[in-house]
């Protein structure tokens, strides 16, 4: 009997090690992870020092992506806010993984690189922020699934509304997308899934930086 | 020692969120030998007037604090009749008064800064106040510290925006640039009979919180938005918010039509309740 229960428990340890190190740990209860990372079109930016910026830029660290504009009357400012109290609770429970936050303006016409910096600095001061025209933006938007529509005024004129979803998408520590919560978003729920994914990822053997 | 640049110095040089840190566990001590001398000494070195307070008694309050953010005497202060006439806000000095124009309020005599920054948003609902009204208030550390509604209004929703605490006495708002866009504010958007209104609360050093009524003490950290599911409405005069320490209130009205009273001036001292203007 005893021997049994120690193979039982020797199989046990051993199937602990040996399983597929991706299965480790609760998956996340509202975001939704891809089967592999996947890398994402090479896109010019400008960040909001008014510099030359590419996504590759950003390895090194997990980064949440977010697609806005300064204009937005309410889904940006309530994403933003909620990805502030994101980074301010993992700060708290998990200071080491503390993700970036990369604000992309999808309305480069209106959105320079100074309104950008300032409407971040609202939020919180560490938000990145970055830009691009229209047609170097398109097929970012085209793989992540970004629609972004003009609504223009009955006047004409320069008021237009920029539709667009409040999507957030998780990058990796190699700038490689490798999950997306599409909302809505609460910022306790969004920090456990982040943590969940970031330690997934790096028990499925995500590729270190630079591999 | 108040030329523009010592004061810009000073205010980078202090630990604002030490101090304002010291100053909350402080201010909020049940310790008689802490609080009794502080609220003493506090009353007696700003000259407060306790004869207009609901209580009197200076060592009867609970924490420097209770008596900081004291409550006046029923009818203390009498608010201006006329349901479009905005009062003002709190007690305190009018600092600077005028017209929105360009996107720019001033926040000292040549120092101005832009409403987008201060708001933290953009977009067609800040673009309403374009050649509305705005008026600030300094209220001096001595001054009663609830603010009131200017208007019968409904309150949309709330955002606290995070910053520094840089004194926002008159000598450091005329020195340092931008001085409101850099503080910790609330920003509370109400809309009324007369037009969207906002009340920007200004944090300032030794400021160690900010409440209001809606959602209660806001304590400092990452940004925030509240919306209300319904509009919350709130009746002119009525309390909205206080500081837990000296600040600004900075309070815009989309409408062309409001006409500031005559007679109104920068450096005014006014008082809640007191009449400001009217909508035409």
């Amino acid at each position: 009997m005893l021997r049994i229960i120690v193979v039982f428990l020797v199989v046990l340890v051993a199937a602990m090690f040996l399983l597929p190190r991706g299965q480790r740990g609760a998956p996340p209860q509202n975001a939704t992870e891809l089967p592999q990372p996947t890398p994402l079109a090479d896109v010019r930016f400008v960040d909001k020092s008014g510099r030359d910026a590419h996504l590759r830029d950003f390895k090194g660290d997990f980064t949440l992506l977010f697609f806005g504009f300064t204009n937005c009357p309410d889904v940006c400012p309530l994403t933003l806010a909620m990805l502030a109290q994101v980074r301010a609770d993992i700060a708290k429970r998990a200071p080491r993984f503390t993700p970036r936050v990369l604000f992309v303006s999808v309305d480069p016409s209106r959105d320079t690189p100074e309104k950008i910096s300032a409407y971040l600095k609202g939020f919180d001061a560490e938000f990145l922020g970055v830009t691009a025209p229209d047609a170097d933006l398109e097929p970012l938007l085209k793989q992540l699934g970004v629609a972004v529509e003009k609504q223009h005024d009955h006047g004409g004129g320069g008021n237009y509304n920029v539709v667009h979803n409040s999507a957030i998408y998780v990058l990796d520590q190699n700038a490689e997308w490798i999950a997306v919560s599409t909302g809505p978003h609460d910022p306790k729920v969004f920090a456990s899934d982040f943590l969940r994914i970031r330690q997934r990822h790096a028990g499925s053997g995500g590729r270190p930086p630079g591999a | 020692m108040t030329s523009p640049a010592w004061v810009r110095l000073t205010q980078h040089l202090i630990p604002k969120d030490l101090s304002s840190a010291v100053v909350y566990h402080a201010t909020r001590s049940r310790r008689a030998w802490l609080k009794v001398p502080l609220t003493r000494w506090f009353a007696k070195a700003y000259g407060v007037d306790m004869s207009e307070a609901a209580n009197a008694d200076l060592d009867s309050y609970a924490t420097f604090n209770d008596f900081f953010t004291r409550e006046l005497k029923a009818g203390a202060r009498p608010i201006a009749a006329g349901s479009s006439t905005a009062i003002s806000p709190a007690d305190g000095v009018l600092t600077e008064h005028g017209p929105i124009k360009g996107g720019h309020l001033y926040q000292a005599k040549g120092s101005a800064y832009t409403l987008a920054e201060l708001l933290g948003d953009g977009g067609a609902a800040v673009d309403a106040f374009e050649g509305g009204r705005y008026f600030t208030i300094y209220l001096a550390p001595h001054n009663y510290h609830r603010v009131h509604s200017p208007l019968d209004a409904q309150l949309l929703r709330t955002r606290y925006i995070p910053g520094a605490r840089f004194s926002v006495s008159r000598a450091t708002a005329a020195a340092i640039p931008r001085l409101f866009c850099r503080n910790e504010r609330v920003v509370c958007w109400f809309e009324t009979d007369l037009g969207p209104m906002i009340v920007v609360l200004v944090g300032a050093l030794n400021v160690s919180s900010i409440s209001t009524f809606a959602h209660g003490e806001i304590a400092s950290g990452a940004a925030r938005i509240w919306l209300e599911q319904q509009p919350r409405p709130v009746a002119r005069g009525a309390e909205i918010g206080r500081f837990n320490m000296g600040s600004t209130v900075v309070v815009l009205l989309a409408s062309d039509r409001f006409r500031f009273s005559s007679g109104l001036a920068d450096g005014l001292a006014v008082r809640m309740g007191q009449a400001l203007g009217a909508f035409d």
